[in-house]
């Protein structure tokens, strides 16, 4: 039973984290309406893989 | 209403797991704040966080094994590990998703495979997968694969740090996302703090251990294989233990070798001058326990577990259902008790293969004297007269000897894992509320 649970657990963390990883992607793909410029803040940086 | 809060066991375990989460979770959300580059895609972003989310989960690990006093005692040293073994797998599962979604949706990232021609960002990425693939597979098939104990865990922890820092040299190299000095220091801290666990329980804690050391008093056999190991402390005070827990053994060897075995102590948790282990001969290092001499020197390093019946002082009494070897903690409850004048009731359901295989039969039947204990003895292979039950615990053997009242006992089973699967079961089917029954698993490694 205490398995079962911790089963359980582990399955609603690792959903948690996948919605986790789904809402970052979604914040940071969502389109821009005006690109803000603030003074001080640092330019996006060259995307690499 | 703050001490429902700190001493509710669901509501403790709870709070663990959202600070388990939270550690995971907001290093990553920290990185949208001067976010990198836009417009890579969901998928792209999304494969991103997934490798983030990996790293933070390895790196937690490390916390999980670290055998911290707090979270332990919050679930039990063999749900910790259980907890450790499935959430590795998912970061392993998470670890690998991160490329095929890349390969998927960039599919020019895959010359990063080139291991001689990529860039050294890849190669590490590469080097880290791979060091997680090697320590999964050798702890998967450990058995299968005959690896010893001690050679495995040392594997383990060297596999286990390659694969974080070598992931995290990944992150650093692609740099998109930890550019900023404060994210990569936000990161390094984490990473840093798991390596710091890392040698504080490989390290610090032998050293000690060291400071504190016991000597071998006694080596006794006992019936069914099972020799009784007495140590006592030389030079300092030794510790008091709640009945039912364990201790990390190192027998003979320096705590810096990382060979130390987990055992249940079987003596009164009030006697810390004397501590005694029931061994069963079962593997390399306890069919050599019989020849440990008198004097050898060894280290203890707990106690640990919340198998105990200290925790439930309002109880009205205790079932104990047990399989062979899995006595050795309900022996130390049972002897504390009598220490104690325990007057509430005990009932005691063993099981083993024969009559002459019983270990410490004796005892029990001495300590039925001292206590409201009553013994059911369950054998698989009984002898011609025998008049007691035979077979295995099952559900219609436990409903004849179960209190009316279930819900006012709590119940701790010890035996191995199908015949803990079985009663808990059972126990389940007879109404015995989840939050009454405890196990210990006595093979942890």
């Amino acid at each position: 039973m205490r398995f079962s649970i911790m089963l359980q657990v582990v399955s609603f963390t690792t959903v948690i984290l996948l919605a986790a990883a789904a809402l970052f992607a979604w914040l940071q793909n969502r389109p821009f309406e005006e690109e803000s410029a603030v003074s001080g803040q640092p330019d996006r940086i060259e995307q690499r893989i | 209403m703050k001490n429902l809060f700190r001493h509710n066991p669901v509501i403790v375990a709870f709070s663990w797991i959202a600070v388990y989460l939270l550690i995971i979770i907001l290093p990553l959300l920290v990185l949208l704040i001067y976010p990198s580059t836009p417009d890579r895609g969901f998928w792209t972003e999304f494969s991103v966080a997934v490798g983030f989310i990996a790293l933070a989960m390895m790196a937690l690990q490390f916390v999980l094994t670290a055998r911290i006093g707090r979270i332990e005692s919050s679930y039990g040293a063999d749900i910790l590990l259980g907890f450790h073994r499935y959430t590795s797998l998912v970061a392993f599962a998470l670890v690998l998703l991160h490329p095929v979604i890349l390969w998927i949706v960039q599919p020019q990232t895959l010359q990063l495979l080139d291991f001689p021609n990529a860039p050294w960002r890849a190669r590490l990425a590469v080097l880290s997968t791979l060091s997680f693939i090697l320590l999964v597979v050798t702890t998967l098939a450990r058995k299968s694969l005959k690896i010893p104990y001690e050679p495995w865990r040392f594997s383990h922890s060297v596999l286990s740090v390659l694969a974080v820092v070598l992931a995290f040299g990944h992150t650093i190299g692609v740099s998109n996302y930890l550019g900023l000095f404060w994210k990569a220091l936000l990161w390094t801290g984490l990473i840093l703090a798991a390596l710091w666990l890392i040698i504080y329980v490989r390290f610090i804690k032998p050293w000690l251990l060291m400071r504190y050391p016991y000597e071998v008093e006694e080596v006794r056999p006992e019936r069914g294989d099972v020799w009784t190991l007495a140590l006592r402390p030389v030079n300092h005070a030794g510790f008091r233990f709640q009945p039912g827990q364990f201790s990390w053994l190192t027998l003979n060897i320096t705590p810096f070798s990382m060979r130390e075995h987990p055992f249940s102590m079987s003596s009164s948790g009030d006697r810390s001058d004397r501590l005694e282990f029931g061994i069963k001969a079962l593997g390399d290092f306890t069919r050599r326990i019989k020849d440990v001499r008198p004097g050898t020197r060894a280290y203890l390093d707990g106690p640990y577990g919340v198998f105990t019946i200290d925790r439930y002082w309002d109880s009205a009494g205790f079932v104990l259902i047990v399989g062979g070897i899995g006595i050795t903690p309900i022996l130390s409850i049972l002897v504390t008790a009598a220490q104690r004048q325990d007057d509430r009731p005990f009932l005691l359901i063993y099981a083993n293969k024969s009559w002459d295989d019983i270990p410490y039969r004796e005892t029990l039947t001495e300590l039925q004297a001292q206590l409201d204990l009553e013994i059911v003895h369950v054998l698989r292979n009984p002898p011609d007269d025998w008049e007691g039950e035979t077979g295995y615990v099952d559900q219609a053997l436990l409903e004849r000897y179960l209190p009316i009242h279930r819900g006012s006992r709590h119940y701790f089973i010890c035996a191995a894992a199908k015949m803990m699967d079985q009663v808990e079961h059972a126990l389940g089917n007879l109404d015995v509320p989840v939050t009454n029954i405890h196990l210990e698993h006595y093979n942890l490694a």
